[in-house]
């Protein structure tokens, strides 16, 4: 391999020229890495924080609920289902009874949605849990207890330790009502949580709406949104097994889905851009460098190497340079993404904002495989698929002229 | 400034003694600074899309209710119809587009389903200037007038009502006396949008509404946009000290993530141009310092000439500065060519592959300013010179001696 | 970025049930629907000043201007059934008072509707609720028909215009076939109501009709008897024809017709506490 040996140390003859292409190089590329990584990251915790509030990670229903969610679909045996979900690897399951109702204090009344969570698994799932401002949440040990939305508190003017007094329908359409007692009051930054809805213990709940030990959806949360998504088959397994749906984030909130595929559709393209011009400037660069090299290539032919073989030598300098160049910049990337992963990232002036919603203040990036060799591989397959044009140009050199170009 | 005055032609005469060169290096200041340019306005359009996605659905630059709507969005919180101190406001400059509402929770019934909804009673006109909601009619016709009798549902929303366009249904609410009253509509067309705004809103002429609520001339909200040269934070400032009766919120409270995310936008471009520029400069400096390696027998001749070192400097400085400067100038010629084409806004259905979009969210619109373009070429311009200066010293420091040795 | 939007999957603010313009069963909405026809009845020309005719003595007949009764009500449905035993009082067209005496669970319940406005009593809570719009959606103790049917039964039907169709006979008996229509401004779902009348002014079959004129619901006495002297439809049921395996049967088992109610009766603390 002379040619590869020629062409490393061709690289070399001008340390400075090289040394900026691989700059370029290396800075796109840990670009890429750390950005890929990051936007990978705060993409999968908005999503993680949005899908964390109620709806879980994926959900397991009674068939048909999705479309027609009325208390009297079921899932037979609530708990036990979800007991059986905590049994795959690193998930939390959480039954809940879902009805409507109205709620009165004293002369003021509003319909709301009711929810019967397990004060146990909940809060494993359920960032809902932890946005209580006054009070506390549901309790196991909790009987007729309830948390409410501070609108809705404002709205019936309950404080702390009021009552009020629930009437709904129940499973089997019978009236369900029920008196329960406000022990925490949430706010979620969402308004139609914080205005419409009211969470009692799961046991109440299916006393109260006569489901004895049925539930009207389980919801599933993680360590994380992906290793849930990891975890479908057998999740879907478990479902075929008691005949009931299974229904990841897409399905859960498609419009979610919808924003997410724009947004990263733009940022390809953004991506892609920046590649294209990395690329172009490196081949221009390299373009250059062979109008000074002219005289070089002269000598070779003369010498009697082959147009064929020149252009190959200058095609792997253009390799090595950019796989060098790829490298550094994914040792780079990768540095500095594991060392964000570690601390966090915080944007200022972001802080209190993203606390509303229950977003941790701090952006955390992941690295992974993909996120590693997408943007440097493109680089390199760009800049080499580019550096096809100045390979044809060698061949068409002729010794004589070449030679006679001054520099 | 005589050395400027001499040394400026020659820098020009130099840059076209060899057009390959110099036309690469252009290339390289043309293709960044286009790109730096263009990223910018696309990716301020992708904000404003982003930000008018959440607010031109209904939302508007800011509303103005009376207090107690936000918690209690009901028939009972209202804005009275003679407040002459805020129309006087709202036709003053601070406000640009407004509209009055009527919107109030009310249930929609057809022969085989009924459903809770939102019944909104605008004026059509003036609604379309403010809020895109509904914008794209995907079947029968739009409101013709305030006072239209017929209703506009969301596509989703007949479908699950199982009826359509020139069918009738009927809508019932409370009214201001307590009681529910109701009438039929028909069905005049129906409107596309995401499912959940499809599902919820339901459209009326303001005085239809208004006739069913029984409130003569008064409205739920009124949405706005401020003036032009204004600032929506002072007209919402300046708007509640005029109508201290009522409460005026900007689209920041009212959509606060729309806020953040709009926010966080203007870091993330920024970062972006940096980057673009970094590879630029990088290029420039590579370009620059081969061209100038080339013509080190030059430099060392016009040393051994008595040119001081200092003034080689100037005279490649200035090369470098008429260089750059064509290639903006190219550039924003080139930028100005290529958004162009999209001034009517590009259309993102595409890229999303049928992502349901509403009105503003679906379309890009790129804008160029003069003033905006000029300060970034300027800029560019200038730290393009810095770069420069690398290859610009390395000229200087030619000893003559050894220069004229050198091939 | 992302919004935390999240859509609660609460049951039942979707109603599957299917609204109802009448409920034979409690003599609410089919007194109104006599009524109404028996109103337009006044605007007939001469074809169908019979049938207006017809149709005001099938009303006189089933609601009077008072009643008391008391009335089984059956809600069928694939996987279940339930029975519900209830005390209907009814004055005029527009106020109605029914208490629910079984099963055990419901007992006490108690639903009041003046005009279209509804009250709920439930005798565990002891509270008088006044039905917030968000909840017409919802069903009726659990039956086919959603508060909004209960609240706006009569008022629709003093919208429609109708025909006499025909004359059949039945069992030596004469019965009419009635076709009605909305008025153009009414605020009614239905496309059309056909009516078929005895010639004892009781009513044997009812259809409902969407706007395309596809039937959507079908209204059938299945037994008429004679209560407090007069010719009665004693059980009636109500098919959906969306879903075949479900039907709401009413009974009425005892009635009396102009009685005299107490006022008292159609009040918000009789709801409460009701006088022996």
């Amino acid at each position: 391999m002379l040619l590869a040996a020629l062409a490393w140390r061709n690289l070399w003859r001008r340390p400075q020229r090289t040394a900026l292409s691989l700059a370029s190089i290396s800075i796109v590329a840990a670009l890429l890495v750390f950005a890929l990584s990051y936007q990978l990251a705060v993409y999968a915790t908005m999503q993680e924080s949005s899908l964390r509030i109620l709806d879980g990670f994926a959900q397991i229903q009674p068939p048909g609920y999705a479309d027609d969610p009325s208390i009297e679909r079921t899932v037979a045996q609530g708990r036990t289902v979800a007991e059986a979900v905590t049994r795959i690897a690193g998930l939390r399951a959480a039954a809940r009874v879902n009805a409507f109702a109205i709620l009165t204090n004293g002369e003021r009344s509003y319909g709301a949605a009711v929810v019967g969570v397990d004060p146990e698994n909940e809060p494993r799932i359920s960032s809902l849990a932890h946005a209580v401002r006054k009070g506390r949440y549901l309790e196991p040990s909790d009987e007729d207890a309830a948390v409410v939305g501070d609108t809705l508190a404002r709205n019936l003017r309950l404080s702390l330790g009021a009552r009020v007094t629930l009437l709904g329908g129940a499973r089997d359409g019978s009236i369900a009502e029920d008196v329960l007692r406000v022990v925490g009051i949430y706010k979620s930054g969402v308004p139609e949580l914080d205005q419409s809805l009211l969470q009692m213990p799961l046991s109440r709940a299916q006393e109260t709406f006569g489901m004895a030990d049925r539930a009207n959806t389980i919801a599933v949360g993680g360590e994380s949104l992906r290793a849930v998504n990891k975890a479908l088959p057998s999740i879907r397994a478990l479902g075929g097994r008691f005949g009931l749906s299974v229904l990841d984030w897409a399905a859960l909130e498609p419009a979610m889905r919808d924003a997410l595929a724009l947004k990263y559709a733009i940022s390809i393209l953004l991506y892609l851009t920046m590649i294209a011009i990395v690329a172009f400037i490196i081949l221009n660069t390299l373009l250059m460098s062979l109008l000074e090299r002219t005289r070089e290539f002269g000598v070779l032919l003369a010498l009697g190497m082959r147009p064929g073989q020149i252009g190959r030598m200058v095609w792997m300098e253009l390799l090595a340079m950019t796989l060098l160049g790829c490298l550094m910049g994914i040792a780079i990337g990768a540095g500095a993404t594991l060392w964000f992963e570690q601390r966090g990232i915080a944007i200022p002036g972001l802080e209190d904002l993203l606390a509303q919603f229950g977003l941790p203040p701090r952006l955390y990036p992941t690295l992974d495989l993909p996120s590693v060799l997408l943007g440097p591989g493109t680089i390199l397959g760009s800049v080499l698929l580019g550096g096809v044009a100045p390979y044809v140009r060698i061949l068409r050199l002729s010794a004589a002229r070449a030679m006679r170009v001054s520099g | 400034m005589k050395p400027l005055a001499l040394l400026l032609p020659i820098a020009w005469r130099n840059l076209w003694r060899n057009p390959r060169r110099t036309g690469i290096t252009l290339l390289v200041v043309i293709v960044g600074t286009w790109s730096i340019l263009a990223f910018d306005i696309f990716l301020a359009a992708w904000a404003v899309n982003s930000r008018d996605a959440s607010l031109r659905v209904l939302t508007g630059e800011g509303q103005i209710h009376a207090p107690g709507y936000l918690d209690d969005p009901s028939v009972s919180h209202r804005l009275p119809a003679r407040a002459d101190a805020l129309l006087a406001a709202l036709d003053s400059p601070l406000v640009g587009a407004w509209t009055r509402r009527v919107r109030v929770p009310a249930i929609i019934r057809s022969e085989y389903r009924t459903r809770a909804v939102t019944l909104l009673g605008v004026e059509p006109a003036k609604e379309r200037m403010v809020s895109d909601l509904p914008s794209e009619t995907v079947a029968g016709r739009y409101l013709k007038s305030p006072g239209d009798a017929g209703i506009v549902l969301g596509r989703d929303l007949a479908q699950r009502l199982k009826t359509r366009v020139g069918k009738r249904v009927v809508v019932m609410a409370q009214a201001d006396d307590g009681h529910l009253a109701e009438a039929g509509f028909e069905i005049v067309g129906l409107f596309g949008a995401s499912k959940a705004a499809e599902d919820e809103f339901c459209f009326t002429g303001l005085g239809t509404a208004q006739r069913l609520l029984g409130i003569d001339d008064e409205v739920s909200e009124i949405s706005f946009d401020s003036g032009k040269q204004q600032t929506i934070r002072d007209v919402v400032a300046r708007l509640e000290a005029a109508v201290p009766a009522v409460e005026v919120k900007s689209w920041m409270d009212l959509a606060p993530l729309a806020y953040t995310i709009e926010r966080f936008s203007q870091y993330y471009i920024a970062a972006w141009l940096v980057i673009m520029f970094v590879l630029m400069a990088i290029g420039i400096v590579n370009t620059q310092l081969m061209a100038v390696f080339e013509r080190t027998r030059e430099f060392g001749l016009l040393q051994a000439l008595g040119m001081r070192p200092r003034l080689i400097l100037l005279q490649v400085v200035l090369e470098s500065a008429l260089l750059i400067g064509l290639g903006i100038l190219a550039a924003i010629a080139l930028t100005v060519l290529s958004v162009a084409p999209f001034h009517r806004g590009i259309d993102l259905g595409a890229l999303a592959g049928g992502a349901e979009l509403i009105g503003a969210g679906r379309m890009l619109y790129p804008a160029m300013s003069v003033a905006d373009t000029v300060r970034s070429g300027l800029l560019v311009w200038l730290f393009g010179i810095a770069a420069a200066l690398w290859p610009a010293a390395n000229a200087a420091r030619a000893n003559p001696a050894v220069a004229m040795v050198e091939p | 970025m992302l919004s935390p939007r999240v859509t609660l999957r609460w049951a039942a603010l979707e109603d599957r049930r299917l609204p109802a313009t009448v409920l034979p069963a409690t003599v609410l909405a089919a007194a109104g629907l006599m009524a109404g026809l028996a109103a337009a009845a006044a605007h007939a020309s001469e074809p169908v000043a019979d049938a207006d005719a017809i149709l005001k003595r099938a009303f006189d007949n089933y609601r009077a201007n008072s009643s008391r009764s008391t009335v089984a009500m059956t809600v069928h449905r694939v996987s279940w059934e339930r029975h519900l035993q209830m005390k209907v009082w009814t004055r005029g067209e527009q106020d109605a008072l029914v208490r629910f005496t079984e099963p055990q669970k419901d007992a006490g319940n108690a639903t009041l509707k003046l005009g279209h406005d509804i009250w709920v009593f439930n005798p565990r809570l002891n509270q008088v609720i006044q039905l917030p719009v968000s909840m017409m959606a919802q069903a009726w103790m659990g039956s086919d028909f959603s508060y909004d049917d209960l609240s706006k039964s009569e008022d629709v039907l003093t919208q429609f215009t109708h025909r006499l169709l025909g004359t059949a006979q039945e069992d030596g008996r004469t019965v009419w076939s009635i076709e009605a229509f909305p008025k153009p401004e009414a605020p009614v779902v239905w496309g059309k109501i056909t009516l078929r009348i005895r010639d004892d002014d009781v009513i044997l079959e009812e259809g409902f009709f969407d706007q395309d004129l596809k039937i959507v619901r079908r209204l059938q006495t299945d037994k008429l008897g004679i209560l407090d002297g007069r010719s009665y439809p004693l059980i009636m049921t109500m098919y959906p024809s969306e879903n075949p395996g479900q039907w709401t049967r009413v009974e009425t088992s005892t009635a009396e017709f102009n009685v005299a109610i107490p006022d008292y009766l159609f009040t918000l603390s009789n709801l409460q506490n009701p006088r022996p």
